[in-house]
């Protein structure tokens, strides 16, 4: 029987500095770990411990996954001392990921904040390896401030280059610079005005739980109705395979029966956004 | 349904230890505890004669010996969850899997109650079940054969008659004793316990009606006392409509404010399962090996539910006993269509701040 706590060793190919506390890891696993997008792995550092990831990476790339982390805890400031060819381990994956499949036909509306762009990176990737499968993508980001974005490359340069009709990217930071040309305001604030079908659409958030909370109440207002709005639900994700107990929210593991919740799914269980 | 004396149920005891580990129930102060039987008994001591001792228990030095086991009275102090879900074991070695995995010891629990049989159907559930089995407590299981006994002196903590459940076994064992005048009426439960009757065929005979008739009365007598000492808690409507209907109330709150977080009563309960997974270097150094180890937790305790980045669901006691609580009598019933409590009473007994689970739900019922 297979042994659900054993963990995949990996091998750290690249750190990528996003921002001053986001690092991404390119690992090599020791073998192929395939995912849907949207499903998470736990990452362990040898010894120190073990934290629950959602790959930034497009699951068509087999070879590697990259997981962008924040240093916030015990594991994540073990990990950003962690250099190339250092080994950590993977178990995974885990939870349902995102329901492609009742995205087709539609529009996509993605809204991220800060590190939350991580999964979505490896939900956005995956939408335009097959973009013709859905309407339009409508991608809204905000970050703190403008060196708080993470994968500045892409954010501010390749995805602007993708074909306008198709992908409409939407940027904000809550705090400008002196450099920064673009919009000032919280991530909600890309919400106005906006040129989504919303009937016709979906909503798929990820971000910091009081980031969630406005956008949702804001998709509610514009129109969208519960089930429409896909969250990415941070809870503590510990064993990873709905046994432990840490992350139940309500009747719900998140880690199996999520870590994606449509919000008329979880919008009456107590706690919903701590 | 077969009939076996206690001198020969002994005996057979006595040949099974060449073989398994067994424990058992005996007598250490004022309550019963799970020993370990050793084969030094000296063939030919008896065991207690007569009908079963009522409460209060009997001071009894527990040595293990069979004679001093006690089949009926009441529940052990502790449950049996650490025969198959260990408070501690390491899960997983690595970065090299170790590949020496022990088969665990072949192992006889005898005496387990109908509320210990319920709560194996709860840790089933959960480790058995789904999409990632645990191999540790399916080996452990499968290696363990069950020989209940009904309940014949309920402590004023039971309540198992307010969760659909009877002071006897009615499913979940190999072979079920009940005690009556010279022996043990025997209930199999499964084709291993079939095969332990096989095995030993000369020791067994079919029960007579009288003596089922025996067991029948002392066990209807049993189950009216439980019923009988939880009439007052009986609110006429099941558990998960009092937790869906009064989920805000403010006794919860009240409620709380006697639990002082030492998760006594996690540890004591038979269903509890949340655990929490931690790493640390194992071997010698030249190894350099780690290993993920496996603890029992506890939703009790303030940090369960908190993250990294410091958002925590349930901050307040209050909300942590209502988890606790609606976890066993409404999530795991929707989840697994079973209630997650025996009511064993060991929660009862073990809190320091005298929290009555019954009491409770009576309060957040009004």
């Amino acid at each position: 029987m297979k042994n659900p706590y054993l963990p995949v060793s990996a091998e750290i190919l690249e750190v990528i500095e996003e921002t001053p506390n986001i690092k991404t890891f390119v690992l090599k696993p020791k073998e192929e770990i395939p995912f849907r997008t949207g499903q998470f792995m736990e990452l362990t550092v040898p010894g120190i411990g073990e934290a629950p990831f959602t790959p930034s990476s497009s699951p068509q790339v087999k070879e590697k996954l990259d997981f962008t982390v924040m240093n916030a805890g015990k594991v994540t400031s073990a990990l950003h001392k962690a250099k190339p060819s250092d080994k950590v381990g993977v178990r995974g994956p885990y939870g349902a990921g995102y329901p492609l499949d009742e995205f087709k036909g539609r529009e996509v509306l993605i809204v991220g904040g800060g590190v939350g762009l991580a999964p979505l990176r490896s939900f956005f990737l995956t939408l335009i390896e097959d973009i013709k499968l859905y309407q339009k993508i409508t991608f809204c980001y905000g970050a703190r401030t403008p060196s708080d974005i993470v994968y500045k490359n892409l954010v501010m340069k390749e995805w602007p280059k993708l074909d306008k009709k198709k992908v409409a990217l939407r940027l904000t930071v809550d705090a400008g610079d002196k450099t920064w040309k673009g919009k000032v305001g919280l991530v909600t604030t890309t919400l106005d005005n906006l040129k989504v079908d919303i009937g016709g659409s979906v909503a798929v958030v990820c971000g910091p739980p009081i980031m969630m909370k406005f956008t949702t109440f804001k998709l509610i207002d514009l129109g969208y109705k519960p089930e429409q709005i896909y969250l990415s639900m941070e809870k503590n994700m510990s064993c990873g395979i709905g046994k432990c107990g840490h992350c139940m929210m309500g009747k719900y593991y998140v880690c199996k029966d999520g870590p994606v919740f449509t919000y008329d799914k979880i919008k009456d269980l107590p706690a919903v956004w701590d | 349904m077969h009939f076996i004396k206690f001198k020969d149920f002994n005996n057979l005891l006595r040949k099974l230890l060449k073989e398994n580990a067994i424990y058992a129930p005996g007598q250490t102060g004022e309550n019963l505890y799970w020993q370990k039987l050793n084969s030094n008994t000296p063939k030919g001591t008896s065991t207690q004669k007569g009908t079963s001792t009522p409460i209060p228990l009997r001071a009894q030095a527990g040595t293990g010996g069979l004679e001093n086991i006690v089949y009926d009275q009441i529940r052990a102090a502790g449950s049996i969850k650490p025969f198959l879900f260990h408070p501690k074991e390491t899960v997983a070695s690595y970065p090299t899997a170790k590949t020496n995995k022990e088969t665990p010891e072949k192992t006889i629990l005898i005496g387990p109650k109908a509320c210990d049989l319920k709560a194996l159907e709860v840790l089933d559930n959960i480790f058995q079940k789904g999409d990632f089995k645990d191999p540790f407590y399916i080996a452990n299981r499968e290696n363990t054969t069950v020989i209940s006994s009904d309940c014949s002196s309920p402590a004023d903590s039971c309540f198992c008659s307010l969760v659909d459940l009877s002071p006897y076994p009615k499913t979940g064992f190999d072979l079920n004793l009940s005690r009556i005048a010279d022996g043990f009426v025997v209930e199999v439960g499964s084709s291993r316990g079939q095969e332990l009757i096989r095995e030993s065929e000369a020791s067994f005979r079919e029960a007579s009606s009288h003596m089922v008739k025996e067991r029948d009365d002392v066990r209807g007598e049993v189950l009216a006392q439980v019923k009988k000492q939880n009439e007052e808690y009986d609110a006429g409507k099941s558990y998960q409509e009092i937790l869906k209907k009064n989920f805000e109330v403010d006794a919860w709150r009240t409620e709380a404010e006697k639990c002082v977080e030492c998760a006594a009563c996690v540890q004591v309960c038979p269903t509890c399962y949340c655990f929490l997974l931690y790493d640390q270097a194992s071997g010698a150094e030249q190894t350099a090996g780690y290993e993920k180890v496996r603890v029992w937790d506890a939703c009790q305790y303030p940090k369960f539910s908190q993250v990294a980045g410091g958002a925590n669901p349930r901050k307040r006691r209050a909300e942590r006993l209502r988890h606790r609580y609606a976890h066993k009598f409404d999530y795991f019933l929707e989840n697994f269509d079973i209630v997650a409590c025996t009511g064993c009473g060991r929660c009862i007994q073990a809190c320091p701040g005298k929290i009555d689970m019954r009491e409770v739900l009576s309060k957040i019922g009004k």
